[in-house]
């Protein structure tokens, strides 16, 4: 098992080695018991492993990357997307404004962002049900670019004005640049609820996830 | 009162066999595998490379706690047990379990073919 081990690309370390051995030797004893030959026993006990799958499986459960893979595809992935590509059309109405859209000006700008937003909320969860996810990761993923703002916000920009720039108006008002900060995030965080909303309940089978809603009895 | 299943609950089959074998009494790897083959009828069987990262997996989430012991034998073996963490797990996925069939019966009647 050794030999085995050390021709793996992630090698086993010693107390899985001893494991899987012990476990080998139960398996060769039984068929021994059950009158199977000696090397016909050992031919079968090490015929039981495909060495470089189980070591990466293995190495996977030990480190949690079927957990981390999981949790990849079903929120950090779609709530990247989001947040990409809410930040794309801010910057793309942003810049109509300034040319074919002049007349709106800024504010017309963001309502027209606002009203992409329920798509890219419905994108988001839509991803994270396909992946799998259960209606909380759709939900946070499709909040995902309102949830990095308010974020930047209260932990990058607020102690940026405070500490860092001296701002005395911030300084005075902590709580109304915050409460101004979410009358700006919150609309937006409205449309992408909206648009999460009828992809956050479980209906029927979803790509290769079973997904199913029961009645309590 | 509506309630999601887990879509999870596929893949965790295995779980609720372990953690509900384990229930019962510590036992290592081999005499899990073998347990559970016959007390299913041999209808489940967890093979080597099945078997051990889903141990290794419930053991990191903290749902089991593994000791080296000595078996009758005299064989040093890796025993597995319950911890309070797994415990509390095992009624809630019990549930889901017996949620899953009930809507499955509804639609394919499997409790009555």
């Amino acid at each position: 098992m050794r030999e085995k081990r050390t021709r793996g690309e992630r090698p086993l370390p010693e107390d899985v080695i001893a494991e899987l051995a012990s476990h080998l030797e139960d398996c060769y004893e039984e068929l021994r018991l059950q009158g199977a030959g000696e090397g016909e026993a050992v031919e079968h006990v090490l015929g039981l492993v495909e060495w470089q799958d189980l070591s990466s499986s293995i190495y996977g459960s030990r480190h949690g990357w079927r957990a981390i893979n999981e949790r990849t595809q079903q929120l950090w992935l779609p709530g990247l997307v989001t947040l990409f590509a809410a930040n794309l059309l801010l910057m793309v109405f942003g810049r109509a404004s300034e040319s074919w859209i002049r007349g709106a000006g800024p504010a017309g700008a963001y309502l027209l962002w606002l009203a992409t937003q329920p798509l890219i909320g419905a994108i988001g969860a839509h991803l994270s049900r396909r992946a799998g996810g259960l209606p909380r990761a759709r939900l946070l993923a499709s909040l995902f670019p309102s949830i990095v703002i308010v974020g930047l916000g209260v932990f990058v920009v607020l102690p940026a004005c405070l500490l860092f720039e001296s701002n005395t108006w911030a300084a005075a008002h902590p709580i109304s640049l915050v409460l101004r900060g979410l009358a700006w995030v919150a609309p937006a965080a409205v449309g992408l609820l909206g648009g999460a909303l009828p992809f956050l309940e479980n209906c029927g089978f979803e790509g290769n996830n079973l997904s199913l809603r029961t009645t309590r009895q | 009162m509506k309630r999601p299943i887990d879509s999870r609950i596929v893949r965790g089959s295995a779980e609720l066999a372990i953690i509900a074998l384990l229930e019962k009494e510590p036992l290592y790897g081999f005499e899990i595998a073998r347990r559970i083959e016959e007390d299913s009828g041999g209808a489940l069987r967890f093979t080597l490379a099945s078997l051990y990262p889903m141990l290794y997996e419930l053991e990191r989430r903290g749902w089991l706690k593994a000791q080296w012991e000595r078996n009758r034998a005299g064989r040093d073996r890796r025993y597995y047990s319950l911890t309070a963490k797994g415990r509390k797990r095992l009624a809630p996925l019990r549930r889901e379990w017996k949620d899953f069939f009930q809507a499955l019966d509804r639609v394919a009647g499997v409790a009555r073919a």
